[in-house]
């Protein structure tokens, strides 16, 4: 037997996060999922103001800014009890939604994809296609996937102001009142990202898609035509099927999603019951779907960098006091980890699909448990059960005249929280207001659901979980483990050396 | 490149206690030090922002590349992007002129008396290059937060305006206090009432 142990340092794009890895004779027997990095931004919260929340908070990520800002609103519009009118949610409503776009095509093209042009396979038949379409800079679906992913984003400029770091969204609602021309160029653009997703990514229109309920149906689409075939997602499935991706990276199967996003009163959304993909709050474990309960969640500590009498709280009572470099061997990261009633859970496009009762996914998960292409396949065609609500929306905001805001009477002491579906999962902000201040704010982002170290039980999280017994070729490149971080969206673009071979 | 590195910006006030590269917020210095300067004798170049606009990243790199000279503004800041206050090319600007003013969100007014908009008092191309080639916070009504100055972010709080007496505080960079009072209570007389009544877009 021979045993290696490799640090992988996942850097770039948004944090800093490093995989400690032990294996015996090519399968990984031991992960430490290691956040390197501390900013403090909630202890900075203390003190300030309670709106200073939607200044801040958004800039906890360059990617998921518009959730954080829709978070830190909402936990706000709950603090002081107002109740947001239907324009303001439906204009929340788009920005957010057209944010899960564009992530989840860029993480699926941009971000995962090149991983799949890795030297180790350049023997597989589908290695040259793969190269053709992904290679960095130049491929063709990655050049495409720049231009229009960019373009889309104009819609939250026109709505918000800018992209990413607005502050546009506010208690009791939203600061812009769209013209209609505004609207009329949102819907331009997003007509124009429609058609080129199911040109490209899907090879088919929204409804065909949408149509598929099972792997019985998904093999048929795939023989159906050349255009499902030779699309991104077609192309997806068979390579990844050829690389055996549809056998590594299963986690606890147990999923956490905050549902949503929040319906107007008075909405055809949801009338023909396309509202399939979106998920309402709830849990997934071995026992089916559970709604959720937001007083069992609580961040443990027991291997992070933080110091408390407790190993656990509630967010509204969360505190968060780094440690002055007396920690034991027991603590390894700068992530706390998030537990619902005790358990880890996994969050994202996957969780969405699966408390939805999405029945393709819902399948597979009962028959065989999550994978690295169930969770990309999510993430691929989550857009296309977006898309013609964010339309709906959009024509709705110019024939429901009505306030985009309300006012509403601040209150010097209260608590709220907001939970928002975000690209990567169900983010959490949990609020609390004395005389007129800050005197907590705490984050739980989707990463740190996913990315969130051992327990006090010894429980590992989801992606440790999904890491350990993956079989790697290369021990000194190890790209299977890889593939399995990528799957969960990390919002990190990985690279592997070797530190200790 | 962004406010962190040039002047330490949110982490400046956190924990961590962090600076810019060659600016604490206001006073020079930093992590390299004032003196700090490159083999070609120039010193660190910042190109603040939260974010930094991509246009003047892209801008400043090309010019750079190009052997073409960067001419330095206050903060070391290059006066080609930082050299116009944001609020120039607002399309509230005409309300800003008669001191139309918002008071409540949505009210589609000027956004400096009352809603903390840091527009005319700090430098940023936001409203001359645009975000994301459509708009800028301020055209959609949320205040400019000031995240190109060195102590962003400030410790008072966002969108209110501090002020004397519904006098800001701080007024547009360089003016003097006693005219801009006069002058502002003129221009509020002299408002056309096409401004007062919101009939003219923003």
């Amino acid at each position: 037997m021979k045993k290696t142990r490799k640090v992988i340092p996942l850097n770039r794009v948004e944090g800093d996060l490093e995989l400690h890895l032990e294996m015996d004779d090519h399968v990984v027997t031991q992960v430490r999922s290691v956040g390197t990095m501390y900013r403090g931004i909630e202890n900075l919260m203390i003190g300030r103001g309670p709106m200073d929340s939607l200044v801040i908070t958004p800039r906890i990520c360059g990617i998921c800014t518009t959730a954080h800002l829709n978070a830190a609103a909402k936990a706000l519009d709950m603090a002081y009890g107002v109740d947001i009118p239907d324009n303001a949610k439906r204009l929340r409503n788009v920005t957010l939604m057209v944010e899960q776009l564009q992530n989840d095509v860029r993480h699926a093209v941009l971000l995962f994809m090149p991983d799949l042009i890795h030297t180790s396979y350049t023997h597989q038949p589908l290695f040259s296609e793969a190269f053709r379409r992904y290679a960095v800079l130049k491929g063709e679906a990655t050049l495409q996937t720049v231009q229009e992913t960019k373009r889309l984003l104009e819609i939250i400029a026109i709505l918000g102001g800018q992209w990413p770091h607005s502050s546009f969204m506010v208690p009791g609602g939203v600061v812009t009142v769209p013209a209609d021309s505004d609207i009329i160029h949102c819907r331009h653009i997003l007509l124009n990202f429609r058609k080129w997703y199911e040109d490209r990514i899907l090879g088919c229109a929204l409804e065909r898609l949408n149509g598929i309920c099972s792997w019985q149906d998904l093999d048929a689409w795939l023989d159906e035509s050349p255009d499902h075939h030779d699309s991104e997602l077609g192309f997806f499935i068979r390579y990844a099927r050829a690389l055996g991706l549809d056998r590594v990276g299963r986690a606890h199967d147990t999923f956490i999603s905050c549902g949503g996003p929040d319906l107007p009163k008075d909405t055809a959304v949801g009338r023909q019951g396309e509202l399939r993909g979106f998920a309402f709050a709830g849990f997934y474990s071995g026992q089916g779907v559970k709604p959720l309960d937001p007083h069992i969640i609580r961040e443990d500590i027991s291997s992070s960098f933080f110091k408390d009498e407790q190993p656990d709280r509630h967010p509204f009572e969360g505190r968060t006091v780094p440690l002055d470099g007396e920690g034991d061997d027991k603590k390894y990261t700068w992530a706390k980890a998030p537990r619902y009633g005790g358990q880890p859970a996994e969050t994202g496009p996957l969780a969405d699909m699966v408390i939805s009762g999405h029945p393709l996914f819902v399948e597979t998960l009962e028959a065989s448990g999550a994978s690295v292409l169930l969770r990309q396949m999510a993430r691929l065609i989550r857009p296309a059960m977006l898309l013609p609500a964010i339309d709906q929306w959009l024509s709705e905001m110019v024939s429901c005249k009505g306030p985009f805001y309300k006012d509403y009477t601040k209150k010097v002491t209260s608590q709220g929280y907001g939970f928002i579906t975000a690209p990567r999962g169900f983010l959490g902000h949990w609020l609390k207001i004395e005389n007129g201040h800050i005197v907590n704010y705490q984050v739980i982002t989707p990463t740190a659901w996913n990315a969130s170290p051992t327990d006090a039980n010894g429980v590992r999280g989801p992606w440790e979980e999904a890491i350990v017994g993956t079989s790697v070729r290369d021990t000194g490149d190890p790209i299977e483990v890889e593939h399995v971080v990528r799957s969960f969206d990390p919002c990190l673009v990985c690279t592997v050396h070797v530190i200790d071979p | 490149m962004g406010t962190c590195a040039s002047f330490g910006g949110i982490g400046a006030d956190s924990d961590i206690m962090a600076s810019g590269l060659q600016f604490t917020k206001w006073e020079m210095g930093g992590l390299l030090g004032q003196d700090f300067r490159t083999p070609n004798g120039l010193p660190v170049i910042n190109l603040p922002g939260c974010p930094c606009h991509c246009e003047v990243v892209v801008g400043a790199l090309s010019a750079i590349a190009a052997d073409m000279p960067l001419d330095l503004g206050h903060y070391n800041t290059p006066v080609n992007w930082y050299g116009v206050m944001v609020h120039q090319g607002c399309t509230r600007n005409e309300y800003h002129e008669y001191r139309v003013e918002e008071k409540r969100f949505g009210e589609r007014g000027c956004l400096f008396f009352y809603m903390g908009c840091h527009g005319p008092l700090v430098t940023g191309p936001c409203n001359k290059v645009l975000w994301n080639r459509r708009s800028s916070k301020t055209r959609v009504g949320v205040p400019c937060f000031g995240c190109t100055r060195p102590d962003f972010p400030q410790q008072y709080p966002f969108f209110e305006t501090r002020n004397i007496e519904g006098i800001p505080i701080e007024l547009p960079d360089g003016v003097s206090r006693a005219h801009y009072m006069a002058y502002k209570g003129m221009a509020a007389a002299a408002a056309p009432k096409r401004l007062i009544k919101r009939e003219t877009g923003i």
